[in-house]
């Protein structure tokens, strides 16, 4: 497939993205021990609603964001839903590994989020 | 029908899909009954005959705006273009009509399987499969003179009933339903999705602003007009924007992959009318 | 731009590895060069075997180009960054292939066990 705009704007996404990447091969599968959970909510937001990144709306209703989409649950109440942090930055890593017939996507596990989106994005939504 | 009749309706359907005892296998008629069982019971709203539509036949908001634009469709231009095509003669004075002499309306008839062949026929590749037989290059499958005979073919053929067949007597068959059943249940790409994590479970909900629409109609109406391509296209042009949207790479369209996922998918929607060419987002 | 500041215990690994790999003729250039090259293959080495079961995810061909564009640009810590990346695309497109070979209805719909 011949290389489009928004392809040219995401691999240069992807090279900005870089220092917040390991070196190192990725664990094939769950969430890293040592990925310290201390991202940026504010910056965590824009990547939520951006729809090559994050794109939490298409399928979620959150506060403030337009045009939901109705395929997830609400994202509201997180911190009483998610027993720590940490099990929720679990799930949006890749939801298939607590139950195998989840829909949403492996955000951290197929690295569709740079580890730097990743923790910001789940510092937001742990705020919601 | 009321509910309560609709949900009994199910269970026998229901039942009547599944083997007695600890059978773990399931024929392709088994499957495809407990195929359309689930979205009757998911929509139980929606009259059998109205899957055809799509998403429009499950969300009377844009049914509304897809009925306005029926009215003057995109898609006229495309018949006539086709019709042309299918009249006009190759340079060795022979024309479609030759290869298919009982003429245009022969849409209900694909795919099917190929037993000289080997393999599922579609009408894209019987079509190409005329035209290289009497010295002609053949047409490209995703969008323009292919999608205009195939609006033209399909125009003919409104009306007819989708009924594919899996011969008994040749297991290539079956194998080949087995690989787009598989195809279709199979995540890929980046984001992992199957076509039917979209297409059945979530079937009806928004995807931001998009209704997401059942599998079951999905291969009715081919080729469409789709306001987002601005032109007609095929329904493999259609697999392989799914498949990009997913985040995977693209099959061959008309490859092996996509003929067998349209074997499983058309035979899945046995029984509905064939209304194409259609109008869609 | 982005500058060799990885550290020289990373040339230092493919130097290791360079002297492992029966590669040749590549390793007469300067590592990092050489590294970009090994890594690109590899990235390559990794799409074609996802293509092979049907696994291959949309972008890592166009990843592994601008990874040689970046190379041939003398950006090889870039080069090598993307081009690791897109090796990961590669398996765990592969990995997603073969673990979904023998994917089936949902239990909502057709439940095999009753």
């Amino acid at each position: 497939m011949p290389l489009n705009a928004s392809h040219r704007s995401r691999l240069t996404a992807l090279l900005l993205g870089l220092s917040a990447l390991s070196s190192g091969p990725l664990p094939a599968a769950g969430l890293p021990d040592d990925l310290a959970l201390s991202g940026d909510a504010a910056a965590g937001r824009e990547v939520a609603t951006d729809r090559a990144k994050g794109n939490c709306v298409a399928c979620h209703v959150m506060a403030g964001a337009e045009s939901p989409g109705t395929i997830g649950p609400v994202l509201v109440s997180m911190q009483t839903r998610f027993p720590s942090k940490r099990d929720l930055a679990a799930q949006i890593w890749d939801a298939t590994a607590k139950n195998p017939e989840a829909v949403m996507p492996p955000f951290g596990k197929h690295e569709i989020l740079t580890r730097q989106e990743f923790v910001d994005v789940v510092e937001y939504i742990w705020s919601l | 029908m009321t509910k309560h009749g609709f949900l009994l309706a199910t269970l026998v359907l229901a039942g009547a899909a599944l083997p007695i005892g600890p059978v773990t296998a399931a024929t392709p008629e088994e499957e495809q009954a407990a195929f359309q069982a689930y979205f009757k019971q998911r929509f139980p709203n929606v009259p059998e005959d109205e899957f055809k539509n799509g998403t429009y036949a499950i969300d009377p908001v844009t049914r509304e705006n897809w009925e306005a634009i029926e009215e003057f469709p995109p898609y006229e231009n495309a018949i006539s273009q086709g019709e042309t095509l299918w009249n006009t003669p190759f340079a060795d004075g022979q024309g479609y009509a030759d290869c298919f002499p009982d003429g245009p309306a022969i849409m209900g008839r694909y795919p099917h399987w190929d037993r000289e062949r080997g393999l599922v026929m579609t009408l894209p590749l019987a079509l190409n499969a005329c035209r290289t037989a009497h010295g002609e290059t053949p047409l490209k499958y995703k969008k323009g003179p292919i999608a205009d005979l195939l609006a033209y073919i399909a125009f003919e053929s409104r009306g007819q009933i989708t009924q594919v067949e899996i011969p008994e007597d040749d297991p290539r068959a079956l194998a080949a339903y087995e690989q787009g059943k598989r195809f279709y249940f199979a995540r890929r790409g980046q984001l992992n999705f199957a076509c039917g994590h979209c297409h059945l479970a979530t079937s009806g909900a928004r995807l931001r602003t998009e209704t997401l629409s059942p599998a079951y109609g999905h291969t009715t109406h081919w080729p469409v007009y789709r306001s987002d391509w601005g032109e007609m296209g095929t329904l493999h042009r259609r697999f392989a924007g799914c498949n990009e949207q997913v985040r995977a790479k693209a099959f061959e369209p008309q490859g092996e992959e996509y003929r067998n996922l349209e074997y499983f998918l058309t035979y899945m929607n046995n029984g509905l009318e064939l209304n194409g060419p259609g109008a869609r987002k | 731009m982005i500058t060799t500041k990885r550290g020289d215990g990373y040339g230092l690994a493919a130097g290791v590895l360079a002297a492992l790999l029966p590669l040749g003729a590549a390793w007469s250039e300067t590592p990092d060069r050489a590294q970009a090259l090994a890594g690109i293959e590899a990235a390559e080495a990794a799409r074609q075997r996802a293509d092979s079961v049907g696994g291959e995810w949309r972008d890592t061909a166009a990843m592994i180009a601008r990874a040689r564009e970046l190379a041939e640009a003398g950006r090889y810590p870039d080069a090598i960054e993307l081009a690791d990346q897109a090796k990961r695309q590669g398996e765990l497109g592969y990995d997603q292939a073969l673990g979904e070979q023998n994917a089936d209805f949902p239990a909502y719909v057709l439940d095999r066990s009753r």
